[in-house]
């Protein structure tokens, strides 16, 4: 049975949409997963082969899935959490519209559709820009931010060396990385995920203040995987977030790249869901 | 829901209505319905015999590809039952009454050969009534297919890359120009890492090179995950036969001369490392292209053609 419809881009010529793509399920129950790839990813290559692995879960078959895009190579990180902010706060007060704005004539949903659950995973700076958003979103009394939870691939909210990833990521030829002391790249991106730079240190604190006596549980990571062998981001602990989970054999791209033949990744958003 | 019908929606948004194929059905219905043969033999004629420059006769030309490109979907979604069989409904007597048409037929048969057409005619006559019988997770698959040819018709349909690899020159540039640029790898990862509005005619080749070496490992990768559906995977190579068949021997010795050029890169620092690693990129890549290229995906639908022309 056929448990979601074609891969497709948000309507729109404007971003964020016009680089979102979604698979929506043919029978929703008001869940979905999100996905926010990391620094200078592809808002679908970041995560393959969670696209083609998630349909076929039994658990996931009435969930849309959503696979976020931005540009995680030049633009300023705190720009890009409020693009993704007000993007979240469209999906949970306009569910219906939203969603039927880009949906056939056939297949749209009631008026009434609404999300209940949203997980929300993030992979490397995906992770810096979902916080920075549910931290806004928190301060504005947002009622819907208890239905969202929030796991983390190998997260920069603890600082990340990014100027030999940008080489690694920037086109599919991935030695290019062996060639970096020869280039020059600039990006905001590599001051504000500098371990310990302001932004990191007042997402921290922030997070820790509306976090106190329990509040606030959507500020908590539900799940923290990291990689074996990373070299890109800092691997300490972030607030009171879980101790992570790491999976043996990878790097900081791979962490988060289900296979047929390797469905770690998959095993353990699987069992978030 | 109904989910099949859900699909053709989607397939006529993203082929038919989004792009240019709805004009070029829309233009060859009139043609033909008014039978203006003449006007549509001289648009749908034979390059080599006489060429084609006017601009007005270029662009009908490139929306009837288009059209075709729209046709091929359609016969393997039917396939692999994806869509459900055409009815009797505008948009599928439009696509018989074209492909039925004398001169439709000469071109997409005898001046430039495309089979998944051809079946599809076949299909709407009612002499083929063929479907994928082991279906249960052929919509996976196909989603897996649009998902990527989306990303093709995207990023390299209208490439400079795939123009130049058949051979035409672009403001003064030919692809040799561009695998000249991978000699040197300080100005190669300069360029690569040009924001988008900067990027000139080679820089934005070069990234499209990588898409498409990115392109072809997957389309492998889908394709050998078919070895259970002959049929399903020789309709999705088909579906690229220009550039893997008709030009394929061409891109091959393109692409190959392009990849022998990272060989000679030497980095500075863990030497062994990249040059292990980059052999093991162009290794792979190159096998990849000789498999798109050879026959070995091209089989099932010539025979399947030929079986039913011999009825």
């Amino acid at each position: 049975m056929q448990t979601h419809l074609s891969l497709r881009s948000l309507t729109g010529n404007e971003k964020p949409d016009k680089d979102v793509q979604a698979l929506f399920a043919t029978r929703p129950g008001g869940k979905a997963i999100l996905f926010i790839h990391g620094f200078s990813g592809d808002p679908i290559k970041t995560w393959s082969d969670f696209h083609v692995l998630l349909p076929a879960a039994q658990n996931c078959r009435d969930r849309d899935l959503y696979f976020y895009g931005y540009d995680g190579l030049r633009a300023n990180m705190n720009s890009s959490a409020a693009l993704f902010r007000d993007f979240l706060d469209r999906l949970f007060q306009q569910s219906a519209e939203f969603v039927n704005h880009n949906l056939p004539e056939d297949a749209q949903r009631p008026n009434t559709f609404q999300y209940d659950d949203v997980l929300l995973v993030a992979h490397s700076l995906g992770a810096v820009i979902v916080r920075r958003a549910l931290l806004d979103l928190t301060r504005l009394d947002r009622s819907w931010l208890a239905k969202t939870r929030l796991v983390l691939f190998a997260p920069a909210h603890k600082g990340a060396s990014i100027a030999d990833l940008a080489l690694e990521v920037a086109s599919s030829f991935r030695f290019l990385r062996f060639f970096g002391a020869v280039a020059r790249f600039e990006s905001p991106l590599i001051d504000q995920l500098k371990p310990g730079s302001p932004q990191l240190i007042s997402l921290l604190k922030e997070t820790e203040l509306a976090s106190q006596n329990g509040a606030n549980l959507h500020l908590r990571a539900h799940q923290v995987i990291i990689a074996e062998y990373e070299r890109i981001v800092e691997n300490e602990t972030f607030g009171s977030d879980p101790p992570p989970v790491t999976i043996p054999n990878t790097e900081h791209t791979t962490v988060c790249k289900p296979r047929t033949d390797f469905l770690r990744p998959f095993q353990i958003l699987e069992k978030s869901l | 829901m109904n989910v099949q019908q859900v699909n053709l929606q989607d397939i006529r948004s993203f082929y038919y209505e989004r792009r240019t194929a709805s004009t070029a059905a829309e233009t060859l219905r009139q043609m033909i319905t008014k039978r203006d043969h003449l006007q549509l033999a001289n648009l749908l004629r034979d390059h080599r015999r006489k060429s084609v420059y006017s601009k007005r006769e270029r662009y009908m030309r490139a929306c009837v590809d288009d059209l075709l490109v729209c046709y091929n979907v359609l016969e393997i979604s039917i396939l692999t039952k994806f869509l459900a069989k055409p009815d009797k409904s505008v948009f599928w007597e439009e696509a018989g009454l074209i492909l039925g048409n004398k001169q439709v037929r000469r071109y997409i048969e005898d001046f430039y050969p495309v089979r998944l057409p051809q079946l599809l005619a076949l299909r709407l006559n009612g002499d083929v009534h063929h479907t994928e019988k082991k279906s249960g997770d052929l919509s996976s698959i196909m989603i897996q297919f649009l998902a990527l040819d989306r990303g093709f018709i995207v990023s390299l349909n209208d490439s400079y890359l795939l123009s130049m690899l058949d051979s035409f020159t672009i403001q003064g540039y030919r692809f040799r120009d561009v695998v000249a640029l991978i000699d040197n790898p300080k100005r190669f990862v300069r360029r690569i890492l040009l924001p988008p509005a900067e990027r000139s005619i080679p820089d934005r080749t070069l990234q499209e090179l990588s898409h498409f070496f990115q392109f072809a490992l997957n389309l492998n990768e889908l394709l050998q995950s078919l070895d259970r559906y002959p049929l399903v995977q020789s309709e999705i190579w088909n579906h690229y036969s220009y550039w893997f068949e008709i030009i394929g021997q061409k891109l091959n010795r393109k692409l190959g001369a392009a990849l022998d050029r990272f060989l000679r890169w030497e980095a500075a620092d863990s030497r062994d490392q990249a040059a292990l690693e980059i052999q093991e990129y162009v290794a792979n890549a190159r096998r990849v292209i000789e498999l798109l290229t050879s026959t070995r995906y091209a089989t099932s639908v010539s025979k399947q053609l030929e079986n039913y022309k011999d009825r």
